[in-house]
This record gives structure tokens, sequence and C-alpha cells, in this order.
């Protein structure tokens, strides 16, 4: 199976359009399951997907190599953070949760202990909401971790944040999502 | 954070179920990639013969300035010995030999005289002249 790269670089160099197909299909289903937990519908998923993978070609010229996937994320992040300002619904990495305060002084006491296994009910849907109920910072520091597998350190560069915040948000997420999914010990 | 994988791996296993491509983005996608890249090549094209004409022209320029200079800066003996005689043949070139002739030929007449001078004259006067 040829790298990712190698597609992309098919694509630019060559315009090799089966390529890029064959890449938006390897990638169709993490990306959709990302810009889903960034966005309140699917249609707008779908959407973002559209507007990311043409972002791409658009830029494809441009591309020297590295890590595809980290690359797509970010970009499906902008499209996605683009949709949301179009809908007048973007907010501040560190909005309050509703309850009055910040997500990162929020962490649940409740802490596991290594080795523990998490085991739950919850459907794919319960999970989107449980994923959309999140903080704005939390859930995009999960996502990029979880379906775009960016080191902390690249997603600490992209959203601007220190370092400690994005492990801090990380560990906020993953707690709360064991709280909301009723986790058991 | 080895500790949450298994919440990560149960989160990310949710997400992606039931997710799939829809063909009609996929078609877009693909039509908008076909333009971009007819375009990019068309654009690339354009640039190719751009450098390939000014690669001629500065192939022509370099080629016609070689034999300029070489024609230039390599004269044939034979040309040079014209060159001397079309100099000599043109009217600075007679009238400078015809004045160099006019002197030379005063100054002889001169000496000739004083030859005549002094072989007419008697001897003593002339030994004299010559002890003066």
């Amino acid at each position: 199976m040829e790298e990712d790269s190698e597609l992309l670089f098919a694509y630019s160099r060559r315009g090799d359009v089966e390529s890029l197909s064959a890449l938006v299909r390897r990638h169709a289903v993490w990306m959709q399951a990302f810009l889903r937990g960034l966005l309140p519908t699917a249609a707008d998923a779908e959407d973002a997907f559209q507007d990311a993978w043409v972002r791409v070609v658009k830029s494809a010229g441009k591309y020297r190599g590295g890590k595809v996937k980290p690359y797509l994320a970010v970009v499906a992040r902008s499209a996605a953070i683009d949709r949301l300002r179009q809908m007048g619904r973007l907010v501040s990495l560190d909005a309050e949760d509703g309850e009055g305060a910040s997500a990162a002084e929020r962490l649940p006491d409740e802490l596991p202990s290594p080795g523990e296994r998490f085991e739950s009910k919850a459907t794919a849907e319960d999970v989107r909401e449980a994923v959309r109920a999140l903080p704005e910072g939390p859930r995009q520091v999960l996502l990029m971790r979880i379906e775009g597998e960016l080191s902390f350190k690249e997603i600490a560069s992209e959203l601007g944040v220190p370092l400690g915040t994005a492990l801090t948000w990380m560990r906020t997420a993953t707690l709360k999502l064991k709280e909301m999914l009723g986790g058991s010990k | 954070m080895n500790e949450y994988r298994d919440i990560e791996d149960f989160v990310k296993g949710r997400l992606e179920e039931g997710v799939a491509l829809s063909p009609p983005r996929l078609a877009e996608i693909e039509r908008v990639a076909a333009a971009e890249s007819f375009a990019r090549v068309a654009e690339c094209r354009s640039r190719h013969r751009l450098w390939a004409a000014s690669l001629v022209a500065a192939s022509i320029a370099i080629v016609f300035s070689f034999a300029v200079l070489h024609i230039d800066s390599s004269p044939k003996p034979e040309n040079t010995v014209a060159c001397v005689i079309d100099l000599l043949r043109t009217a600075d070139g007679a009238e400078t030999l015809s004045e160099t002739s006019a002197d030379s030929e005063s100054e002889e007449t001169a000496v000739a005289e004083m030859l005549l001078a002094w072989q007419d004259a008697p001897y003593e006067s002339a030994i004299a002249d010559l002890t003066k």
C-alpha cells in the first residue's frame, strides 16, 4: 500500500486524481468523526469535510513532505472553525462549560488507577453527545489527539497554548468522558 | 497518559462507528481536484514555455557575441598587410611619403654643393677652413 505522502505527491506533481481519491477514502472516516465532534450536526461535518479537502487540493502544490494525517487534522479543524464562525457559534478555547468555572479548574476528583479497564454501554450517539458537551479546549485537544494523532507539542502549538495547558485539557476531557459515559472500575 | 488509553480507544471507536464517505462528496472533491490539477499543469506549461524561450534567446545572444568577438580579435596576417597598404594609399599617407622624400632630396643637394665648393677651392684655403 502506498504511503500517504506518496499519494499526495502523485497528485501534487503528476495531477493523479486517482491517488487523491485513494487518500480521501483512506482518511474519510476519522476526519468525519473528528469533525462530528467539533460541529453540531452530521451535515455540518460533511460540509466541513469537503471544505477541508478542497483546501488540501488547492495547497497540494506547496506540499513538501511530512506526516499527512496531522496535517489533515489541522486543515479539518481550520475548516470546522470557519464553519462555526459562519454560524456565529465559535467560542473561545477558554470558554466556561456553563457551570461557572473554566475547564482547567474543573477537574473531576476521581482519578483512574493504573491498569484500570474502562467499560461502558454508551452508544455512538451517546459518545458524540458527550464529546460535544465537553468545554471547547479539552474537546479540541481530545479530538486532535485521538483522531488526528497529533503530539501534545503539535496540539499546543496549533491551539496557541502552553504544553501544560494542552496536557491538562486532555486529562480533563478524558476524566469528564469517563464520568459522563459511566465507566466502571 | 497510558491509564486513559482504554477510554481514548473506546471514544475513538464509538465516534467512528457508522461514519462513511458520501459518494457525492467524493465526486465533488474529485471534480475540484481535476480542475485544480488542470490549472496547475497549464500554469506549469506556460512557465516552461517562458523558460524555454528565454533560454533560446540567451543562447542566440551568447553565440552571436562569441562569433563577433572571434572575428574582431583574430585578423589574418594578409589582412594586416592589406590594411597597411590601404593606409599608405590614402591621401594622408601619400602626403607623408612625399614630404619625407622632398626633405631627403634637399639635404642631398646641400651636401653635394658643399663637396663641389671644396673641390674647386685652393688647397691652402681649404686647409685653412678646416683648421679654423
